[in-house]
């Protein structure tokens, strides 16, 4: 479980976040949705405690260990594919596995500099998902991306919602929908934050 | 065609040398290539020519080498810690834009002339590694640096599947640079300090005799050694490279 609690954040004169609190289940799939700038990718990076310059408290209870696929790649680009995802997982077989079931069974020993733009995302995707975690946060994973990829994607990130927690960004109301996910909208900072509730 | 072009190249302006030389008309200006040649020819037969070659390699690639280790630490510690920066990096730029003649003529009266033309080679190097190297830190993308820290990577793997890889390039063309920086600079020390045995030496011996055959000799010998070193050490950079490629392949 995830408690947030009178979250307040700026970047200068800008207020993102304002005495924003939330508490997010233990399991299952959260969508952080709401217009650019909202403060969503801050929101995440709070959580994942990359970002600590914050007023306000977040509390991660029964949360071990967390996952994440980053708004860019940001795969090393003198490794493989296979070496990227390879130190995760700590488990050669199972990088491999989760490779090969996003189609790159082939590519374990490319580069990323060889690699299309949607391939690196699935070898991004594949990184997180090497790993098992309490909590995996998902910051616009689906982006460039091909329809069936999209399909095995959304099949592993359901697996995932079943045992633990994932929190996602996305723009796609389709990729919601399609998840199942439960829905909360960053609005505009003066106005206490609305939850929308599960859109199944 | 390439195997063509290169001497072909060399051939012209060769030729070019022999007109001019055939121009001025006086082997005491611009003796021609032929006559170079001859001396060339000659100085390989002197057991002294190999000493002095030796030795001053060994001068230059020990100041070179030591320039490369410490600047390469001096370019971490500064990019990483603020205030080791604030101390080093104005003395390094004044390092930088000091004449070479300035700190020869200094550190003749405070350094053995045997060693000096290391001391003057580590001095221009330095500063040039310390930057590139300090550059090349400042520039990794921290990006990929908070995901490794995020996904738990030891500080062995942060160092050389991130730093390593980023830098190694900045680093390379710092080495790329100083080599004749650093041979240029070593040769102009040994003019200066006249070492026993030194090609600066000879340089200055040739130029007090107004043997300028002996100096253009040299000269063709100071321009080949340069470009047979950086030569070695880049194919060694290279296989390196590739063998560090290869290790990590079959890991």
């Amino acid at each position: 479980m995830i408690e947030c609690t009178n979250l307040s954040k700026r970047f200068g004169d800008k207020v993102i976040l304002s005495g924003w609190s939330h508490t997010f289940p233990e399991t299952g799939i959260v969508a952080v949705t709401g217009p650019s700038g909202r403060g969503k990718t801050t929101l995440l990076r709070m959580i994942a405690g990359l970002d600590k310059d914050y007023e306000g408290q977040i509390r991660l209870s029964g949360v071990g260990s967390m996952s994440m696929v980053f708004q860019e790649n940001r795969l090393l680009p003198t490794l493989t594919a296979l070496q990227n995802v390879d130190p995760v997982s700590k488990d050669t077989g199972k990088a491999e596995k989760i490779l090969s079931r996003l189609g790159l069974a082939d590519d374990l020993g490319t580069y990323p500099g060889e690699l299309s733009g949607g391939m690196k995302r699935r070898v991004a995707f594949a990184r997180a998902f090497a790993k098992d975690a309490d909590l995996y946060i998902l910051d616009e994973p689906f982006v460039s991306v091909d329809e069936d990829t999209k399909k095995e994607l959304l099949d592993i990130v359901r697996e995932a919602g079943a045992k633990s927690l994932v929190l996602l960004v996305t723009h796609d109301e389709q990729d919601i929908t399609d998840l199942g996910a439960e829905r909360v909208l960053l609005t505009d900072p003066e106005d206490t934050s609305r939850k929308e509730g599960k859109t199944d | 065609m390439k195997y063509v072009r290169g001497p072909g190249i060399l051939l012209f302006w060769i030729g070019v040398w022999w007109l001019l030389a055939l121009a001025v008309g006086k082997d005491v200006l611009i003796p021609g290539p032929d006559r170079v040649a001859v001396k060339l020819a000659e100085l390989l037969t002197v057991p002294d020519f190999y000493k002095s070659v030796g030795l001053s390699i060994a001068r230059i690639l020990l100041g070179f080498s030591a320039a490369t280790l410490a600047g390469a630490v001096l370019g971490v510690l500064c990019a990483k810690v603020r205030w080791v920066d604030m101390f080093l990096s104005p003395l390094l730029s004044v390092i930088k834009a000091t004449p070479v003649a300035s700190f020869i003529i200094l550190a003749l009266v405070l350094i053995n002339k045997e060693i000096l033309p290391a001391a003057i080679s580590f001095l221009m190097v330095l500063p040039v590694i310390h930057g590139n190297v300090r550059q090349g830190v400042l520039e990794t993308d921290g990006k990929l640096l908070e995901m490794m820290r995020f996904f738990g990577a030891s500080r062995k793997d942060i160092l050389t599947k991130l730093y390593v890889p980023q830098v190694f390039p900045y680093f390379l063309s710092g080495v790329r640079t100083c080599l004749g920086l650093a041979w240029k600079a070593g040769v102009a020390a040994e003019v200066l300090c006249y070492p026993k045995y030194s090609v600066g030496t000879n340089l200055y011996q040739s130029k007090v005799y107004l043997e300028t055959e002996s100096l253009f000799a040299w000269t063709v010998v100071i321009i080949v050694i340069s470009m047979v070193i950086e030569k070695i050490l880049m194919r060694l950079i290279e296989y390196a490279v590739a063998r560090r490629r290869e290790v990590k392949s079959r890991d």
